[in-house]
């Protein structure tokens, strides 16, 4: 690719640059369809909820109390309600139960990310790991290369209240297809043959009643029952925070980690990213990437101040080897700190090399 | 009742699973010509599957299952910029003078993306639907629901942005 001069080079150069080294991918089918139900579900009830409301109305005005009845006709259905979302605290955030103003601090020293399970054994061929939480609940993932296309491992553990979702194709059941036993638990198939990607989903029961997850891809056929139950015996299961190449110091109590998303070499050396998005209100949110200095992995956005054109010098900062950068759209979203560049100093580096990072306290 | 139902919620689950499955990579793609940035990618496909989960049953009536993917895609893209979040949101270095160029020495990967970062989110995208997905010009105006008019001309914009901005690594320029 040398230009694009023709229509011919910039085809050639768009299909190159989609084929350019990526991370592992972090996307979740599983967590799609588990949020997806949730979105259908409220969907259904709120559509009962409006038919609800226009029942009840309805009535009302069969009843001769018309549209001035003294008890007004409020939200009907979980589908209603306030507009307002709510922001639940989670793992990452910085002090539980503060109600302090935005001014207000957390201790030092919380994680603002953990996970419930890591990889205690992986084949020698995976280099890169993915830790991850947020919408889509906290995660794990292992690949053997930066661009996410070959052999993959995810680890995952179901909530208390939650069932694994069922595979079925045809018609046919096929997400009780039962498994050696992981660590003397009770295991199951989930999708022992898939013809995609050659993906394999192995489940077990764990002794506080919850479900594991150990997902895999283009595993070499014939070792899929061996790596995998292997990966899964060896698992270390329980919440724990993950290092971090950086540090939050003097974080206002109003703001919590609603994202986290750590790429990193498995061991040694390499390139790595993290991405923290904080919300401030339900309204407000930033974000801060941290990456080694000299990464091609910088995104290359950052925040503008004003108009379309003005720079923020301030969104971006070196600090011992690494390059910190704060993405917001919104100002008033950092004024409890000082505006971007009042926050990049509660992200204290501690350093590229992932062998000196540490994790805070859950 | 209940079995059937759940019976039925199992396969649309394996049906969505497989689809998406075999179709991942390739939306990641798009995303990330779309957004130049592979974390944002990942969210906007996420979302995009999310999406598609939630209407699956419509998805299922569409002939080109693709197309449709494609299309939450790109609107979920466009419906990003849109945001409050978004809306002040500029490449680095994104707003050059007139006729100014990306370095000839860089890497041309890193220039293209560079430079397609710069365009606008609209024209970004005609750009992509045009030269990556390969779709004509009727079927990026249904993709991003306007006239083969404005495709024509987001697309002869964006083109002339990024013929400005990314020039050949060998010539220096000297052949742009």
């Amino acid at each position: 690719m040398s230009g694009v001069r023709s229509e011919q080079e910039l085809v050639a150069g768009l299909a190159e640059l989609a084929e350019s080294a990526a991370p592992p991918s972090g996307v979740d089918v599983c967590a799609a369809v588990r949020q997806g139900r949730g979105r259908v579900a409220r969907r259904r009830m709120s559509v009962w909820g409006a038919a609800a409301a226009v029942l009840l109305v309805c009535s009302s005005v069969a009843a001769g109390t018309g549209g001035r009845s003294a008890a007004p006709v409020g939200p009907a259905g979980p589908g209603a309600g306030s507009a307002a979302p709510s922001v639940s605290p989670r793992p990452g955030t910085p002090s539980p139960g503060a109600s302090a103003p935005g001014g207000a601090t957390a201790a030092d020293g919380f994680a603002p990310l953990s996970v419930e399970a890591d990889f205690g054994w992986l084949p020698d061929s995976m280099k890169v790991v993915r830790y991850s939480s947020g919408a889509n609940g906290l995660r794990v993932q292992a690949a053997d290369d930066a661009s996410g296309q070959g052999m993959r491992f995810g680890l995952a553990v179901y909530r208390a209240d939650e069932l694994p979702p069922v595979d079925m194709r045809d018609g046919t059941e096929r997400g009780l297809v039962a498994a050696a036993p992981v660590n003397g638990r009770e295991a199951f198939w989930a999708a022992p043959d898939s013809t995609v990607g050659g993906r394999s989903v192995l489940r077990w029961h764990l002794a506080n009643g919850r479900w594991a997850e150990l997902t895999s891809s283009a595993v070499p056929p014939g070792q899929q029952a061996t790596l995998m139950h292997k990966v899964a015996e060896k698992a270390s299961l329980g919440l724990r925070p993950v290092a971090l190449p950086v540090r939050l110091t003097g974080v206002p109590a109003a703001y919590a980690v609603t994202n986290a998303d750590l790429l990193r070499p498995r061991a040694g050396a390499g390139d790595w990213s993290l991405r923290l998005t904080f919300s401030v209100s339900p309204t407000q949110s930033f974000s801060t990437t941290v990456v080694p200095l000299g990464s091609d992995w910088l995104p290359r956005m950052q925040a503008v101040e004003g108009t379309a054109g003005e720079t923020d010098p301030a969104a971006c900062r070196e600090q011992g080897g690494l390059m910190v950068c704060v993405q917001t759209a919104d100002r008033s979203a950092l004024t409890a700190v000082g505006g971007p560049a009042g926050w990049l100093p509660h992200v204290v580096a501690i350093g590229a090399d992932p062998a000196a990072w540490e994790s805070g306290t859950v | 009742m209940g079995r059937t139902a759940g019976s039925a919620r199992h396969v649309r689950d394996a049906e969505f699973t497989e689809y998406v499955a075999s179709r991942a990579g390739w939306l990641r793609k798009v995303a990330y010509l779309l957004c130049s940035d592979w974390h944002r990618a990942d969210d906007l496909v996420q979302e995009s599957i999310t999406k598609l989960y939630a209407n699956w049953s419509r998805v299922g009536q569409v002939q080109n299952r693709d197309g449709y993917a494609r299309t939450v895609l790109v609107n979920t893209y466009l419906a990003e910029q849109r945001s409050p979040w978004w809306r002040r949101i500029r490449t680095v270095g994104s707003e050059p003078d007139a006729g100014a160029v990306v370095a000839a020495d860089l890497d041309a990967s890193l220039d293209l993306r560079q430079a397609l970062s710069s365009l606008p989110p609209r024209q970004r995208a005609a750009v992509v639907l045009r030269y990556y997905c390969d779709l004509t010009v009727e079927q990026t105006a249904d993709v991003l629901g306007c006239s083969t008019g404005n495709v024509k001309s987001q697309t002869s914009r964006g083109l002339a942005a990024l013929r400005r901005r990314v020039v050949p690594a060998r010539a220096g320029g000297a052949e742009a």
